[in-house]
């Protein structure tokens, strides 16, 4: 028979009750946790990781330098001495090959940047004014999207030269529209939503609401966003160089090396094979986290 | 020899003139069915030369391929100087045999000159005709050369004509199509008065400005004339019988040619592919019957030739490819008007390492006029010495002296900066591979040379280059002439003052243009030669305006079964006039 | 609805005069000018009389008003650089070659590439997975021209089962000349398999989450009537909004397919003349491919409203 003489009082208090006994998992430990789980996002992140190592390394390991020229061993296959083998003027290709890397992921990541920023500004900027002014740049935005983006790509180039500045803007150029449009679909939607309309009700500044809310909810969509536009650009620079836009001789992209490698592909398929499978790889890594982090963000799939 | 076929397209040019707008319709049209009747489909492909291979005897159509169409058929404008001359004919024909490139007679069958050189009566050939089957008359030639100096068309060529009497005028605003003496004095009788005698007056014949035009079909056509192909009548072996843009071009055997009998393809087929890859796919397969082609794939089929698989023509090129200096006084460096400067860069160029590292083909060049042009009935460069060949061989990989010399520029100059911190800018323009391994090669080697930066100003096509020549950004670009006409004046002219707006970099030196002037009615070939040498040698020499580093050649590549088929500088550039084809089937 | 049409149609007009007045400054921005090869080689006098014949002597101003004036009348002009080329002969001519090639090249990688993403998304977390999402990246690293090149070597060089190049003209042109057809359609499709498998495969993992899907699971409907019912109807919905798109674009999206096969289609012709700055056809075509697109953005809006019921047409009232 139990009685309360049975019971004795170990001692509470009011603080202790209302304790949590777990850590607070934040949104974004959470998302972390995730990710770790997910075996081939965790894959591609190490291969990435390896990826920058080698594109700050990776010309020096052999200590060739990769513009100056040495006719006498042009259009080498791999060897001992040149891994990758050379060039068609006879440069280590190897070496080439983690310098264009540099080029193309830094180009990526500066094309990508500046599509976020501007397109953010720009998305704020439609849904905190509305009306007219919304209209005006939404006008804006469906001209550019109407462009045909090889045209204005080319024009671009034609008019800023072929240099590292005139590519970048001739890839960012277009870019940006569909960020802004995510952005000022999101803003207008959370306008809405209950949580900041409780928010304010409980008398919350601006700059809490957009610190607390906006910018979680935005943040997401915007690595999301980074994630399929490294890849892109990526891509479309390799395009790029195609039509012969682009970087010029001596600075290299992998796109500049795969447009040099698909002339001699009949006769040394191995420069245009080494480019590609590089390129593939970084996109491919970048493509599987991309994946990964969509999993792991997406709110409805905490559970 | 190979540039007989340039004479045949002149030959051929010469019939071009007009005839109706159905001339070529409903003369030839059936033949281009019969040509094309053993082929499949209605496809614009390439499935025809595969379709005829399995008749069985040997089908008179050859397979061709190019990059690109003209824009133009309209001979005064020589838009496009390989197709008018198999269409058409002129006066002449140009001809490269073993002798090199001279012309015959075509479209004339004799000619009178006056004993002062000024006076030229060509007698026209009887049986010419038109595929129309009008014949070609004195009144067609004299149609065509008024039509060139016509000032209302504007026609890049009309300064060929220039020396003829009332032409510049008329051409310039001046004077009346009356006043200009290039008359016929009957239906076969065509004649030509000089202002002054002039040596290079008969080399000029054969380019296809100086065709023959008919002037019911030309006005009939109105603005549509040279646009639009179907309205055209021709004079030539061939005429055109069906063009998809992009893609496909047909000729058929003009039935109304002088000379048919002796013309043996039935059809002509070309081919847009602009990849040297799918060229070789379609060579490899007997698809084409002729390739021009670069790079490795020129090295390899050089091996397949020397087996005995295809056959390979290779000739001289009038043309000669260097770099300009600039001479406008704004070049970035400031170095550029000093010819010691030049001359290191110029000297600083192993031409024979760069041809063999970037091209695999062409020529080393230490002058300016190249070997394919003809003076005195042989060629100009078996007369006279290379001109820079002796002075770059004692700068020739010596990094010391080119430094040493680029260091007297320097010093001449005033300049205190040392070499390594001095900067070159260099325009050029181009994507292929050869493109960018030639401006890649120049870059290092003028830099390992040298010692001082080169940096690459690279714009994507020629009017972008134009744009930044004219703005002068850059200290020397890459450029070079190819002949309009076989003359060595043809290329010394092109330096002269102005001559050719800013196309030069602004080169000006008053004793060159006295001496350029001083050939003017100049018929002693003595003493012509003489003068060419002297311009030369101030030019590369003294001044260093330009520093040559190759001469072109043209090479293609032939099926075995394809026989007697000619290339030429001046005429058509693919000469199919007595091309036939045997053993394709074996 | 009328009203709405009428609202629509005046953003349009407003949106291609936009375009085109963008496309005119954006070409004279760039340096130089399409006479300037041919005026080279020009004595002075001949030069004026060229410019003047193409009207490119009269200011920048006077120009833009002629241009746009003309084109209210449905005049381009003549091209600068191809004698007698025009923008209605590029319609006649050209842009029913590029549309087969592009439609055949959408039809076949959009149904691949739905496809594919099904697999994936089914097999979530599988190797099938993986190797479509592998096969995807790989499809679209990969450059188009390269694809086209090793193609024609394998099937048309070294196997000869299909044409090196061409395209079916004449009667052929739209229904015909299939083998022609073949190796520049695979070359093509390749990039929409990859981006429709990616797109479908993600939104049906979207759609997997939500209530009615597990509404439909716990109320214990089969796996496959799920998928059919649910997933894939809401999940097309991104689909449907991207296919336009993918529409407005396959016309010019085969610039490096029609050089390859030597098709005489738009694509190739249009980076020509934006790089000889031949603004009659620069600017007829643009407006041409924006008219299209903006269209296309039209009808799909329309077709919205049928297929979701939840979307109101828009400009009535909620």
């Amino acid at each position: 028979m139990l009685t309360p003489d049975k019971f004795k009082i170990v001692g509470y208090t009011q603080e202790e009750a209302n304790k949590i006994d777990r850590p607070t998992i934040s949104y974004w430990q959470d998302a972390w946790r995730r990710l770790k789980k997910n075996p081939v996002a965790m894959v591609s992140l190490v291969v990435l990781c390896f990826l920058v190592i080698m594109v700050i390394i990776g010309p020096h390991i052999r200590g060739y330098d990769y513009i100056t020229m040495n006719v006498a061993e042009k259009n080498q296959g791999s060897s001992a001495k040149y891994w990758f083998g050379t060039d068609y003027l006879g440069r280590d290709l190897f070496s080439r090959i983690w310098v264009g890397a540099r080029a193309s992921i830094l180009i990526a990541l500066v094309a990508t940047a500046l599509k976020l920023i501007v397109g953010t500004l720009y998305g704020a900027a439609m849904a905190h004014f509305g009306g007219w002014v919304d209209d005006i740049l939404m006008r804006i935005i469906e001209v550019l999207n109407s462009l045909p983006n090889l045209l204005i790509t080319i024009l671009i180039m034609m008019v800023l030269g072929n240099n590292m500045f005139a590519l970048l803007v001739a890839l960012s150029i277009t870019a940006w529209c569909s960020t802004a449009r995510q952005v000022r679909g999101m803003i207008k939607q959370l306008k809405e939503t209950e949580y900041v309309y409780a928010a304010e009700v409980l008398g919350a500044k601006p700059l809490h609401i957009i610190i607390k809310h906006y910018v979680p909810n935005m943040l997401s969509i915007l690595i999301l966003n980074a994630s399929t536009a490294i890849p892109q650009f990526i891509f479309t620079e390799a395009g790029l160089s195609f039509l012969g836009i682009g970087l010029t001789a001596p600075e290299i992209s992998l796109g500049v090396l795969i447009s040099q490698g698909q002339k001699t592909l009949d006769f040394y398929p191995s420069q245009l094979v080494y480019p590609c499978v590089v390129l593939c790889v970084i996109v491919m890594a970048f493509n599987l986290l991309g994946d990964g982090l969509r999993d792991a963000l997406d709110p409805r799939l905490r559970q | 020899m190979h540039n007989m076929k340039k004479a045949l397209a002149l030959l051929l040019a010469g019939v071009m003139t007009i005839g109706t707008l159905t001339a070529c319709g409903d003369g030839t049209t059936e033949v281009a069915t019969a040509g094309d009747a053993g082929t499949v489909s209605t496809a614009t492909g390439s499935g025809d030369a595969a379709a005829a291979e399995s008749t069985g005897a040997d089908t008179q159509v050859m397979n061709v391929r190019t990059t690109a169409f003209g824009n133009n058929y309209d001979v005064q404008d020589m838009g496009w100087r390989w197709m008018m001359a198999d269409c058409y004919e002129g006066l002449y024909r140009n001809v490269a045999d073993s002798e090199g490139e001279h012309f015959v007679l075509a479209g004339a069958e004799s000619v009178d000159v006056s004993e002062d050189g000024t006076v030229y009566t060509f007698h026209l050939r009887q049986n010419a005709k038109w595929s129309d089957g009008q014949p070609v008359t004195a009144h067609d030639y004299e149609y065509g050369w008024k039509r060139l100096a016509n000032p209302e068309y504007g026609y890049s060529y009309a300064s060929f004509i220039y020396n003829v009497v009332g032409a510049e005028e008329y051409n310039l605003g001046t004077g009346s199509a009356d006043d200009m003496m290039a008359v016929a004095l009957d239906d076969y009788t065509f004649q030509v008065t000089l202002e002054v005698a002039d040596p290079t007056f008969e080399v000029k014949l054969v380019a296809t400005p100086l065709y023959p035009t008919r002037q019911d079909i030309a006005e009939a056509a109105g603005d549509q004339w040279g646009k639009d192909w179907t309205l055209c009548v021709y004079n030539g072996p061939f005429c055109m019988s069906e063009l998809v843009e992009d893609n496909k071009m047909v000729w058929t055997k003009n039935p109304y040619y002088w000379d048919a009998e002796n013309t043996h393809l039935e059809a002509i087929n070309w081919y847009i592919v602009s990849e040297d890859s799918t060229a070789a796919t379609m060579f490899d397969n007997g698809e084409l019957d002729q390739l021009q082609t670069s790079g490795d794939y020129s090295i390899k089929y050089q091996g397949e030739a020397e087996a005995g698989n295809v056959q390979r023509l290779v000739s001289d090129y009038p043309g000669t490819i260097g770099l300009r200096f600039n001479f406008f006084g704004n070049d970035p460096s400031g170095l550029m008007s000093n010819v010691k400067i030049r001359k290191a860069i110029s000297y600083a160029i192993d031409r024979e390492e760069m041809i063999e590292a970037v091209y695999g083909r062409y020529k080393a060049a230490y002058s300016y006029i190249p070997p394919a042009i003809s003076f005195d009935g042989s060629s100009y460069r078996s007369q006279t010495e290379e001109v820079i060949s002796t002075e770059q061989a004692e700068y020739n990989n010596n990094p010391e002296k080119l430094q040493a010399l680029f260091q007297e520029g320097l010093d001449e100059l005033g300049v205190t900066t040392p070499i390594s911190e001095v900067t070159l800018t260099f325009l050029s323009s181009g994507s292929t591979t050869e493109s960018q391994a030639e401006r890649e090669y120049l870059q290092q080697t003028i830099q390992q040379k040298l010692g001082c930066k080169v940096e690459l100003n690279t714009v994507g096509d020629s009017s972008l280059l134009k744009a930044e020549r004219d703005a002068g950004n850059f200290d020397m670009m890459y450029g070079g002439w190819y002949a309009d006409y076989n003359d060595p004046l043809d290329f010394m002219y092109t330096y002269y003052t102005d001559a050719y707006g800013t196309s030069f970099a602004g080169y000006s030196n008053p004793e060159y243009d006295a001496l350029i002037d001083s050939l003017t009615g100049e018929t002693d070939i003595a003493k012509r030669k003489e003068i060419y040498q002297e311009l030369e040698n101030i030019l590369l020499i003294e001044d260093c305006a330009f520093a040559p580093l190759y001469y072109s050649t043209k090479e293609v590549f032939l099926q075995n079964w394809v026989k007697d088929y000619r290339t030429s500088s001046f005429g058509a550039s693919a000469e199919f006039y007595i091309t036939y084809i045997e053993g394709r089937n074996k | 609805m009328a009203k709405y049409l009428i609202r629509r149609f005046c953003e349009l007009v407003l949106t291609i005069f936009l375009i085109a007045s963008a496309t005119f400054f954006l070409l004279e921005a760039v340096p130089g000018d399409p006479l300037s090869e041919r005026a080279d080689k020009l004595p002075v006098q001949s030069r004026e009389i060229l410019y003047k014949r193409y009207g490119l002597d009269k200011p920048m101003m006077e120009r833009y008003v002629l241009t746009m004036t003309r084109m209210c009348k449905g005049d381009f002009g003549e091209s600068f650089v191809y004698a007698g080329q025009t923008v209605g002969g590029l319609i006649h001519d050209r842009l029913p070659v590029s549309a087969r090639l592009g439609l055949q090249q959408m039809i076949l990688g959009v149904t691949v590439g739905l496809l594919l993403g099904i697999v994936a998304a089914t097999k979530r977390g599988t190797a099938i997975d993986y190797m479509v999402v592998g096969l995807s990246v790989l499809l679209i690293s990969i450059p188009h021209l390269i694809f086209g090149l090793m193609l024609q070597k394998i099937f048309a060089g070294t196997l000869r089962w299909f044409p090196t190049i061409g395209w079916p003209a004449g009667k052929d042109l739209w229904l015909g000349g299939w083998e022609y057809t073949v190796l520049p359609t695979l070359t093509g499709c390749f990039s929409y398999i990859a981006s429709y498998a990616r797109l479908l495969k993600t939104s049906m993992l979207d759609v997997v989450n939500q209530d009615y899907v597990l509404t439909a699971e716990s109320k214990g409907l089969s796996k496959g009537a799920i998928i059919r019912k649910h997933i894939l109807r809401n999940s097309f919905i991104p689909v449907m909004t991207q296919l336009p798109m993918s529409v407005g674009m396959c016309i010019t999206g085969s610039f490096f397919i029609e050089s390859i096969y030597s098709i005489p289609g738009i694509g190739q012709y249009y980076v020509t003349a934006v790089n000889n700055q031949d603004l009659s056809i620069v600017l007829g075509e643009t407006v041409l491919l924006s008219l299209l697109y903006i269209i296309i953005l039209f009808i799909t809006d329309i077709l919205y409203v049928v297929v979701d019921p939840r979307i109101a047409m828009p400009g009535q009232e909620h």
